[in-house]
């Protein structure tokens, strides 16, 4: 027996295939109706499947055009969907359409076989107990985040839901990365990124023994001489001898002791797995392999503190609320890892959220929790994030109801609100990281975007819903259609690049005279500046710690000092590690302690400061501040110190 | 040579023979095994266990030495496939593949098996053409253990 296949989306079409195949049938699949009908005609096609949804034309047109040639005894047609999946519709459909059936998506294999005449079936011995299963349409990089949510993921299911995704976001990569260490994986992560940039981590029973990064800011070398390990001369010779081995050759030479070595080598792992942490999509895969454990390393109690740090400070806050939409009307409960003990929830991130694990799954969903507003957004979201990558927290659902009909308003809402004002290459990338895909031509999260909303409300029942779910529909349909215009695309595209440069330009000077109104103590000023600044380039080298020192500046000045205070200290836990080695850093530290009158503590930083980088005139400017001030007080250090305790204690 | 690698390269006029094993990773040293101004190399990569992404990188600057040869890369196991699929470059435009191994899972019997598909047999120009059925030592019946659409995307190239 021959089927014709009429299907855009490759999964649902290589999956129909296969199972026709076992049965025997040979199939042939194209999108073209010329091709459909010659198809037909010349290889006496006697089944078709048609998707009723087709990037270029309406499955119903096709299944028309075909039963204009051969009628039902000749070729037996199934129409299929996963979103129009209503009783009436499907009914309405077969008979303007004649078509023999329906076949709802997801569907099983034995539904499929169904459709199969029984004489045209091969006999193939299934075997007893052959499970039915359902033909998975749900995006892999949905399926893995819903991982920690099966009873008991074995190991063949996590590698299984790695192995399945192709392309990821860099700020998938923390999740991926819990994965591996918890499931004690062993062998090479190879990465891709868009740039075609190859970089690695290997590991080695879920400890990270090396992270393979081409970055010249963590060069061995260059750590080595700024922690004054070796001298620059010394660096040259090796460096043009022994590129590979530099670090080797040192030690042979006596110009580097070996745990000098190994404190840098530590510190290059860590600032290089930071930085692949990336907002950009990225391709890898996963080679098994056996991998032996070195030194240094990151075992899972330091990869903890990394993956805060990541969260904290590198996954925005844009993302994350995109990345969760497609589970807000889920409900959420205790994952295989909690521990209500944990020291995870001393960590900075889960500071000032008093009873957060408690009160989310106690709520009836994400989205319930996220109205109840009794989180700052964004520290809910990454506080969130970290309890969903340790698998402390699952999401309750099964797989079938997350893309059953739910509540449709919050959701549209929810939706609109984060698509608002964005262009078509924008509003798509939006849909994409919502519904958890990530293709170039958007076909795919076109469908599985259409399938998230479901069908509109009834107008009568709930005319706001009805008007909403239209509304929605229009501005996604018209923006996929442009998007599937060449010309148009590339020249949004180029639109965007000349906008996002000129923005770019723009924030950057408007930067360098933000941090002139800070070395100048002009607070609001800087404040004004500096939050325009991050809104439109958050990537400005070192923005956040600037932003802070400018807050902290402007902390006296705030209607609610402890408030402000607690902001302040929430998003100091969200500077990412390779930003906290300089002397900015270190000098805003000590900012905030004198902001606190911590005068003690506030000037042994400011000296750090200092030996971090000598010529840093606000920490000099601050230390003479405090010593004229233990001057004015008729003290010395020791009498500060004793008043401070003084203090203290009463 | 390090006992995780072993290369054996065989000239046979303007013709070179690689056999390559174990593990390719920063400690290869590919600039010992001269492959210039070959016009056919055959590369057999049934042997290799694994490769990161330092060993990524060696490989594409090695093959890319032979632009005017005709390359084929026989036996490719599958993490040399996903490579293939993921990385621009590591299969050269003048390269292509002869045979590759396909894995195989029987859900009941728990088994894996590596199936080679060979050009000509079970794949050509137009398309795959998968065995009929494959079983295991114990007669289950196991089904292709890669997502096709992935796994078999750079027969589309």
């Amino acid at each position: 027996m021959k089927a014709l296949i009429i299907e855009d989306d490759e999964s649902v079409r290589s999956a129909l295939e296969r199972i026709l195949k076992k049965e025997g049938v040979e199939t042939y699949c194209t999108l073209d109706m010329e091709e459909a009908i010659s198809l037909s005609a010349s290889h006496k096609i006697e089944l078709a499947f048609i998707d009723c949804l087709l990037p270029s034309s309406s499955g119903n047109d096709f299944a028309k055009s075909l039963r204009e040639r051969f009628d039902e005894n000749e070729l037996k047609i199934v129409l299929m969907s996963g979103i129009f999946t209503d009783r009436q519709f499907m009914k309405d459909t077969v008979n303007e359409t004649r078509a023999n059936g329906f076949l709802k998506k997801p569907f099983t294999i034995e539904q499929v076989k169904e459709l199969i005449p029984a004489s045209s079936r091969e006999s193939s011995s299934h075997g007893e107990g052959r499970r039915e299963s359902v033909v998975e349409t749900i995006p892999p990089r949905k399926a893995l985040y819903q991982l920690f949510s099966r009873i008991k993921p074995s190991y063949r299911d996590k590698k299984k839901s790695i192995e399945a995704l192709e392309e990821i976001h860099g700020f998938d990569l923390p999740f991926l990365y819990s994965l591996l260490v918890d499931s004690k994986s062993s062998g090479h992560l190879n990465i891709v990124n868009q740039q075609g940039q190859i970089s690695g981590i290997s590991i080695s029973n879920g400890v990270i023994v090396a992270v393979d990064v081409p970055d010249k800011e963590s060069f061995l070398g260059k750590l080595l001489i700024e922690g004054g390990f070796i001298h620059p001369d010394d660096l040259d010779t090796y460096v043009l001898n022994f590129p590979k081995r530099m670090g080797q050759s040192l030690i042979q030479n006596n110009l580097l002791s070996p745990h000098a070595f190994e404190i840098v080598l530590a510190e290059q792992m860590n600032i290089r797995l930071s930085k692949t942490v990336e907002d950009m999509g990225l391709k890898f895969n996963f080679v098994e392999a056996e991998v032996d454990l070195s030194y240094p390393n990151i075992d899972s109690t330091r990869f903890e503190t990394f993956l805060h740090d990541w969260i904290a400070g590198k996954i925005s806050k844009s993302w994350l609320r995109a990345h969760y939409m497609q589970w807000l009307d889920t409900p959420i409960g205790l994952g295989p890892g909690y521990d209500p003990k944990s020291q995870v929830l001393k960590m900075p991130l889960f500071l000032h959220l008093e009873n957060i694990v408690q009160n989310t799954v106690k709520a009836k969903s994400l989205g319930d929790i996220l109205d109840q507003k009794l989180y700052p957004e964004e520290a809910f979201y990454k506080a969130l994030h970290y309890l969903f990558c340790k698998g402390m927290l699952v999401f309750k659902n099964n797989v079938e109801q997350d893309l059953a009909a739910a509540p449709v308003n919050t959701k549209l809402v929810k939706i609109m609100d984060q698509i608002k004002g964005k262009n078509s290459l924008e509003l798509m990338s939006t849909l994409a990281l919502l519904v958890g895909t990530n293709d170039q031509d958007h076909k795919t999260t076109y469908k599985v975007f259409m399938s998230f909303i479901g069908q509109e409300p009834n107008a009568e029942v709930d005319p706001a819903g009805h008007a909403l779910h239209q509304n929605l529909r229009r501005i996604v349909n018209e923006a996929y259609k442009i998007l599937q215009n060449t010309g148009a695309k590339t020249k949004l595209r180029e639109e965007m690049a000349k906008n996002e440069i000129e923005g770019k330009l723009k924030a950057s000077q408007e930067f360098d005279i933000g941090k002139d109104f800070l070395s100048k103590a002009m607070y609001p000023k800087a404040l004004e500046v500096l939050s325009r600044v991050f809104k439109v380039d958050p990537s400005l080298h070192n923005i956040r710690i600037y932003l802070l020192w400018a807050k902290i500046g402007n902390l006296d000045r705030a209607a609610n000092r402890q408030g402000f205070l607690r902001e302040i200290e929430i998003e100091f836990a969200q500077i990412p590690l390779e930003q906290r080695y300089d002397a900015l850093y270190i000098y805003v530290q000590g900012f905030l302690l004198k902001a606190k009158g911590d005068f003690v503590s506030a000037k042994k930083t400011f000296e750090k400061a200092l030996t971090a980088d000598s010529s840093f005139v606000p920490a000099r400017r601050e230390l003479a501040l405090i010593d004229s001030r233990i001057k004015a007080e008729g003290g010395d250090l020791k009498n500060m110190v004793s008043s401070f305790f003084k203090r203290r204690s009463s | 040579m390090s006992a995780k690698f072993d290369l054996k390269l065989q000239k046979d006029g303007d013709k070179v023979n690689v056999t390559l094993s174990g593990v390719i990773d920063e400690d290869i040293d590919f600039t010992k095994y001269p492959i210039e101004g070959a016009k056919q190399i055959q590369l057999n990569l049934g042997g290799i266990k694994s490769i990161n992404s330092c060993g990524i990188r060696e490989w594409i600057k090695w093959i890319n030495k032979a632009k005017d040869a005709s390359i084929v890369y026989d036996q490719c196991p599958k993490i040399i496939v996903d490579q293939i699929n993921m990385v621009e470059g590591f299969l050269p435009s003048n390269g292509r593949v002869a045979s590759f191994y396909v894995p195989y899972y029987s859900e009941e019997s728990g088994n894996e098996k590596n199936i080679l598909f060979t050009w000509g047999k079970e794949f050509t120009d137009k398309g795959l053409m998968t065995p009929a059925a494959v079983k295991d030592e114990d007669g289950s019946e196991m089904e292709m253990d890669v997502i096709e659409a992935k796994y078999f995307k750079f027969l589309k190239k």
